[in-house]
Parts: C-alpha cells; structure tokens; sequence
C-alpha cells in the first residue's frame, strides 16, 4: 500500500485567554503524518494532546500556522475535511438522556447515512462491543467503559479516513482494549490513520507505528519506538518517557509522599 | 409533542434549503434536542425510552397561568393599556423563563464534542440553535396567551384574536433577541462555572420576584383603579416594545390609524425580524464562538484560590463551639463551605428565605391605613414573623440531603466513622448556624424596631423552638448523609407534604409560644427548658445508625 501524507501541521501555536491570563499551550509544532499508521501521541498532563486533537477536529478554530488534513486547508475545507474523520473525545461527551441507539442513530445522520444502512450498523456494532442488551437504556446509567464504547462507536461509524482518539482505551475491561487494539491495527493495515494520545505506555510501546512526545507545546521526541530506542539499551516506553521529559528521581518523590502520609 | 413540533418545522423545508442549511441535519439536531428536553429533570434511573413528557406537562401549566393574563382584557377598560399590559407580562415571563429554565439547554458545552467534529456548516448549526431556543420560547409564549387570544375573540372577534396570535409571534421573536443580548453580554463577563453560578442567582431572584409579584400585586392595585388605568402615548411610548405590539392591536380593535399607530406597526413588524437578521448575522457566531471556548474551562475549573482567612477562622471557632466531638465538627465545616457552593442547594433553598419576606411583607402591606397599623403594634402579630421563619429553616435542613452530584459523597462511606448521626448532627448545626439563626435575627431586629426591646426573649426563645423542630423533623424526614441524593422533580408528592409540615409545625409552636405570653415572664421560664429538648433532639439524631441510612 502506498503511503502519502494525509496531515500536516506547520508551526501550529495555540494559546487559551481567559479574561486578561494567556496560557500558551502549543509554541510551534511541526509535523507529517503519513497514511496507514497508528501514531501514538504522549505527553504529560497538560502538555497540549487535547488541544491538538481538538484543533485537528475543528473544534477549536483560533489556532496559529497552517494545518492540512487529506489535502485539504483546515480552515477553509473544514467541513469536507470533518466528513472524512472520527474523534472520539476524552472525556465521554454524550447526550446521555439519549439511549446509545437514538444517539448513534444521530450520528448516523450527521453524516447522511443512508437510514437502514445506519440501524443494521448499529445493531451489528453494539452486538459485537457487548451492549445488545442496554441498546435501549438511556445512558446516563452506564458506567464509565460502558460510555466510552458508544464513544468509540460513535467515532467509527461513518467509516472515517482519520481516526483521531483521545485516551480511547480509558475505562475499557481486558477484553475490550483488546478487541479496540486488533480493530486499530486492522484498520490501519487498511490504509487509515489512527492518531491516538494515551498514557498506557506499554499499550502505546505495542500497537505504534510511530510515536510522538510533546511537552511544553513542542515536539520533544518522534519517531518509531525502534527509532526512540536507538541510543539507549532498550529501554521501556516509559522510562524514555521519564527520561525524555526530564523527570528523574520517581523513587525519592515517592518516599517523600509516603513520608508526608505517614506523619 | 416532538414530532408534532417536527412535522411543523418540515413545512418550511424549502425556506430553509434556501438558506442554504442542510436540513436533514438540522432535523436530526432538533429532534434529539427536543427529545432530551423533554426528558430533563426526570429520574435517572428510568429505564423506559419515553416515560417522559415534560414539554406537554409545561404547555399546559402556562396555559393555566395564562387565564390570568388574558383576564387583563376585560379588567383593564383601556384597550391600548389592557394590551401594553399582556405584552409586558408575556414577554417578561419569557424572557425570564428561558433564562432560568432553559439555560442549561442552550448552554451545552458537550456540544462542543458531539456537533464540532461532525460534517455540519455553520449555517446549519446556527439556525438548528436559533430554532431550538425559538420551539421553546413560543411554546412558552404561545401556551401563554391561548387565554389571551379566547378573550380577545369575544371582545373584538375573530381576525383581531388572530392579528394578535401573529403578534405574539413577532414579540417572541424580539425577546429571543433581547435575552440573546443578555447571554451575550453574560458570557462577555464571565464563562464556565461562573456563568452557570450567576445564572443560579438569577433564578432564585425569579422565584423570589414571581412569589412576591404574585402575592403583593393582587393586595396593592385597586380593581376600579386598575379598570380605569390609561396609559397616555408619549414620545417616549415608542421606545417600550410592549407598547409597539399593544398599539398595533388596539389600532385595528378602532380601526381608526393616525401616525402614532403606524409607527408602532411599523416598528411591532420590522423590529423583530431586523432583531432576528442581528441574531443570525452576529450574534450567533459569537454565541457559538463564546461557547466552544467555554468546554473545558467548565471541566477544568478556575484556578479559584479560596483564601484561609478570618471567615474561615470564624467557621472553625464556631464548629468548635457548637460541636462535641471531631467527625461532628468537620461535617460542621464541610457542610458550612458546600451549602454556600452547590448549585441545586442555593437553588431550592435560598428562594425559601425571601419568601418569608415577601409574607411578612404581605402580612404588614394587607393591613394598610393608619389605624390598622396602631393595632399592629399593639397586637401579637409579631409571633407570626418569627414563626414564618420555620419555613427558611425547614427549606435549608431538609434539602441539605440533596446536591447536584450525589456521586460525590461515597467518601463517607469510605470513612471509618462509626456513627453517621454524627455527620448529620454537624450539618444540621451548619446549616441552622449558617442560615437560619442570621435570618431569624434579621426578623427579630426587625420586630425590636418595631415593637420594642421587651420581645427579646420571645425571640431567643422562638429560636430555640424552631431549632428543635427543625432537628426532629430532619432527622425523621429524611435520613441520608448531607448532599448524598439526587432531587427528582417528581417529588411534588412529598413537597406537599412537606408544606404540610411547615404549617402544622409552625401553627404549633407558634400556639404554645402564644400560650407562654399570657403567663407572666412565661417566655423566660420556658427558655431553659427548651434548650434542654434541644439538647435532646441533637441526642437523638446522633444515635442515628449507618443501617438506618438510605443510600
Ligand atoms: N478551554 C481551555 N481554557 C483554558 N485553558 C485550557 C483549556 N483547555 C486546556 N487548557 C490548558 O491547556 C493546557 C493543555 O491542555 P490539554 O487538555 O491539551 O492537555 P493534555 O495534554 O491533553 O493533558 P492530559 O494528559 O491531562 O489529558 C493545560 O494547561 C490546560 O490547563
Ligand atoms: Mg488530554
């Protein structure tokens, strides 16, 4: 399979004003991401993974730089651009007086599907995820991967380009997290991109095609795990991690802690 | 009632391809949202897909509440008057129900997530907004008026009453554009949680606004003066949009038009759809800009550093003061700082205590002329202020179980506390300490004023009294931690009963306390024995076992 690139950011900066403080969050980030990859983006709490994706969905237009998606200006080509992606947001955003077949069913339409073709999709979808039997519950029951299901769902059902994921394994049980890693890798055997952010480093280390570490708001590391463990005797995902974002001496920050507790 | 309102919508399919919205999107987007408005505020546990039907519900009590306003027509002799009225109170009553009603439905930030990422132009999703808040100010507006437009048909006929039902349409359209403004500006002020704050504030005020209006407005305003009320046209007229419909209408009731009538058919017309280009041109995009930037100030709150200074010295000496032992005094803390910070909590409680100034307001106004107010002095009217306070205390104890994330409060479980009566004692001391005891002395300052310093000890005693119902009743009513339920608004049953309470508890009290002032210095001797059931009431809730707790 041929590889293009499908996005391309240049010099993205993007800061947060409330009221007179001005957080700036991404201060220049440069990338290509080529199609059919599964590309894991780490960082610490804070660091702007959020924001990027969210930038990269359109949900956040005030952006600084230039930003391409499948060929397409972001700004200008956004709503082109968002028939061909999926985002599934990190914290379960849902209409949860919804059940999960009206809110996919919606989705669905969003995306002008045909109708039958969304009610056999969903029916289909919710078998194999294991929700058969609360279809028709409202949602604002559901436990937290209960919630997150239907969010994956709701991101792959219009059969997306770009899958973009935001901590999507978060809250899934043993089984499910790995049935959504064979269904990433498969579908991006197929040709799509996946750009997920996530915190599990093994999970990251294991399904990656390439990995990208911000923090800061600036590209610190990127590159295959292959490529990132180059220098080092093969070390584990995260103590590159730690290494990487300068953060050493876990053990002594821990005693402390324990410290503090026991006094 | 939401495919009927769909079914309505889809009339004007071609209009709206024409401006160039998708309108199977904008279908999908309204039928979902209407759906969940309608089931707002119901049970989360309810399994059933449409057990719920909130918009209907609504429809008819505004139909109720309108039978008043269209009553206006025939007791306000001057056509031009009687209709600047309607307007005002149907537009007033919009504008302030959509703010305090439906601002948690126009206010979604999971929008943001769910429609941003999604194939939909901004037109589209501008319009499925604007259409959104518009199905339910007209519900509003029109429920409303149905009685309006009854009476209107027997006083000036049939195409009059339908000249006014197109009015209404008009009005509803230049208040959406007001309260527009008014979000618009709210949000340029603030955003996240502030705002969501704020809007709690504003609709407490409503509440407390309604139950005064309701109660005052019917003892102040004579009904001959109100028959014979004029309101005469002045240059200034025109700039009161009320005035605009309301000189529309009554022009056509005379069918005689001079240039005064012109200008306000003119602007009754032109005002509202210029209102309406303004929303959809600019302020819309700015609504919808303001609103994507709010998401995750919302989820991640602002950095609201709250500074450990005197007051929170003060909370601690009190708890220290008014508590027994340790878990007493930190539920006695924790509950002092949340009451002040949970929404659902100011929400139901706070209204409660202007209600009991808007009653002692109607007791003293119902009574006006010089002479009545001599025997007011004189009488023992006095009892009745202090004891109306069992509402405020009541309102604040017995919704101190409820809270807007209940979810949050499976850390006392966690906690190894081995007497829950504990936790309850302490917020009852609180909430009491917090709430009730300052209003009370408020009152009591009042009635000092007012009478005089020989009533004191009426007050402290009715202080006590009221507190020792209060710790009863709460400890019977309703035993679950502080802030550990979700309120259903489906427990109208119970807040009658609860009403019930009020009154026989207050009736009570108040009967003894009246007892006590025909013996001399009864009062006086009756304190020490009611800080002794005091002791006690507080004994009895601390027996409270964890087994004897609802989840
Ligand atoms: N709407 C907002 N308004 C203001 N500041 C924001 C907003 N959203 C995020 N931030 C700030 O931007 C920074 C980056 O946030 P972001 O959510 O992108 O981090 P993240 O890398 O996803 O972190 P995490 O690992 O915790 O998910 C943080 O400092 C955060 O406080
Ligand atoms: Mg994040």
């Amino acid at each position: 399979m041929e590889t293009n690139t499908v996005i391309s950011i240049k010099n993205l900066h993007k800061a947060y004003k409330n009221g007179a403080s001005v957080n700036q969050v991404l201060k220049g980030v440069d990338l290509e991401i080529q199609s059919g990859q599964i590309i894991g983006y780490i960082g610490p709490n804070g660091a702007g993974k959020s924001t990027t994706v969210k930038i990269l969905c359109g949900i956040l237009t005030d952006f600084e730089g230039d930003i391409k998606v499948l060929g397409m200006d972001l700004r200008t080509q956004d709503i082109e651009i968002k028939k061909r992606i999926g985002y599934i947001p990190e914290n379960a955003a849902l209409y949860d007086t919804l059940t999960p077949s009206e809110y996919l069913q919606f989705v669905g339409e969003l995306h002008g599907m045909e109708e039958g073709n969304i009610r056999t999709k969903i029916a289909r979808l919710l078998d194999l995820f294991e929700m058969k039997a609360h279809a028709n519950e409202r949602m604002n029951s559901f436990s937290k991967g209960m919630k997150q299901k239907i969010l994956i769902i709701s991101g792959l059902i219009h059969n997306p380009d770009i899958i973009f994921m935001d901590e999507p394994l978060s809250g899934l049980d043993a089984n499910a997290v790995i049935i959504v890693k064979r269904v990433l890798q498969q579908l991006a055997k197929e040709g799509k991109t996946i750009f997920y952010s996530s915190h599990i480093m093994d999970v990251v280390e294991k399904i990656s095609d390439r990995i990208i570490l911000i923090d800061n708001g600036v590209v610190l590391a990127d590159g295959s795990y292959a490529d990132l463990n180059s220098e080092s005797d093969n070390e584990s995902l995260e103590n590159l991690f730690t290494k990487l974002t300068g953060n050493s001496g876990h053990s002594e920050t821990a005693n402390e802690i324990i410290n503090v507790f026991e006094n | 009632m939401v495919n009927f309102i769909i079914r309505i919508i889809r009339l004007f399919k071609g209009l709206f391809r024409l401006m160039g919205v998708d309108y199977k999107q904008l279908e999908s987007i309204l039928r979902v949202k209407l759906t969940m408005g309608n089931r707002r505020g119901f049970s989360t546990s309810s399994k059933k897909k449409d057990s719920s039907n909130q918009l209907l519900l609504q429809t008819f009590v505004y139909a109720v509440l309108g039978i008043f306003v269209g009553t206006l027509i025939n007791s306000v002799g001057h056509t031009f008057t009687a209709y600047v009225y309607i307007f005002l109170v149907i537009m007033s009553m919009i504008a302030l129900m959509m703010i305090s009603e439906f601002s948690v439905v126009l206010i979604d930030t999971r929008d943001n997530a769910i429609l941003l990422p999604r194939p939909i132009n901004n037109r589209t999703l501008t319009v499925a907004k604007i259409l959104h808040i518009a199905i339910y100010l007209l519900q509003l507006s029109l429920s409303l008026s149905i009685a309006s437009f009854v009476f209107t048909i027997f006083n000036y006929g049939f195409a009059v009453a339908l000249f006014f039902l197109f009015l209404i349409f008009l009005a509803t359209l230049f208040t959406l554009f007001l309260t527009c403004l008014f979000y618009l500006g709210l949000m340029r002020l603030v955003n996240g949680e502030k705002l969501k704050d704020i809007l709690v504030y504003f609709q407490i005020g409503m509440a407390i606004i309604f139950m005064g209006a309701y109660q005052l407005l019917p003892r102040l305003i004579e009904m001959n003066d109100l028959y014979n009320a004029q309101l005469a046209v002045e240059w200034w007229t025109y700039l009161i949009p009320p005035a605009w419909f309301a000189g529309s209408i009554a022009s056509l009731t005379t069918s005689v038009f001079s240039t005064g009538d012109i200008l306000f058919l003119a602007l009754a017309l032109f005002a509202p759809i210029l209102g309406l280009w303004i929303i959809v041109k600019y302020l819309s995009p700015k609504f919808n800009y303001r609103l994507s930037q709010m998401e995750a100030i919302s989820s991640k709150p602002e950095k609201k550093t709250i500074q450990k200074g005197k007051s929170v010295k003060f909370v601690d000496k009190l708890g220290e003061l008014l508590t027994r032992n340790i878990t007493e005094k930190t539920a006695f803390k924790m509950i002092w700082k949340m009451s002040g910070r949970d929404r659902k909590y100011k929400q139901t409680v706070f209204p409660a205590f202007g209600y009991v100034f808007v009653l002692i307001a109607v007791t003293v106004l119902g009574k006006h002329g010089e002479a009545k107010w001599e025997n007011l002095i004189e009488s023992k009217l006095y009892l009745l202020f202090l004891y109306l306070n069992v509402m405020a205390a009541f309102s604040a104890c017995l919704n101190i179980i409820y809270s807007d994330e209940p979810k949050s409060s499976w850390f006392y479980k966690a906690l190894p506390i081995a007497r829950p009566g504990d936790i309850i004692a302490g917020s009852i001391k609180a909430i009491l300490t917090k709430y009730f005891a300052p209003l009370h002395l408020i009152i009591g300052a009042l009635i000092v004023y007012f009478w005089s310093y020989t009533i004191l000890p009426d007050i402290f005693y009715s202080l006590i009294s009221i507190t020792v119902i209060s710790v009863f009743v709460t400890a019977s009513q309703s035993k679950a931690l502080p802030f550990s339920q979700e309120k259903m608004s489906q427990d109208s049953g119970s807040n009658f009963i609860k009403g019930i309470l009020i009154m026989i508890s207050a009736g009570f009290l108040g009967a003894i306390h009246w007892g006590l002032t025909f013996i001399d210095y009864g009062v006086l001797f009756a304190l020490p024995f009611m800080f002794g059931l005091q002791h006690l009431s507080f004994r009895y809730v601390k027996k409270i076992q964890w087994n004897q707790i609802e989840d």
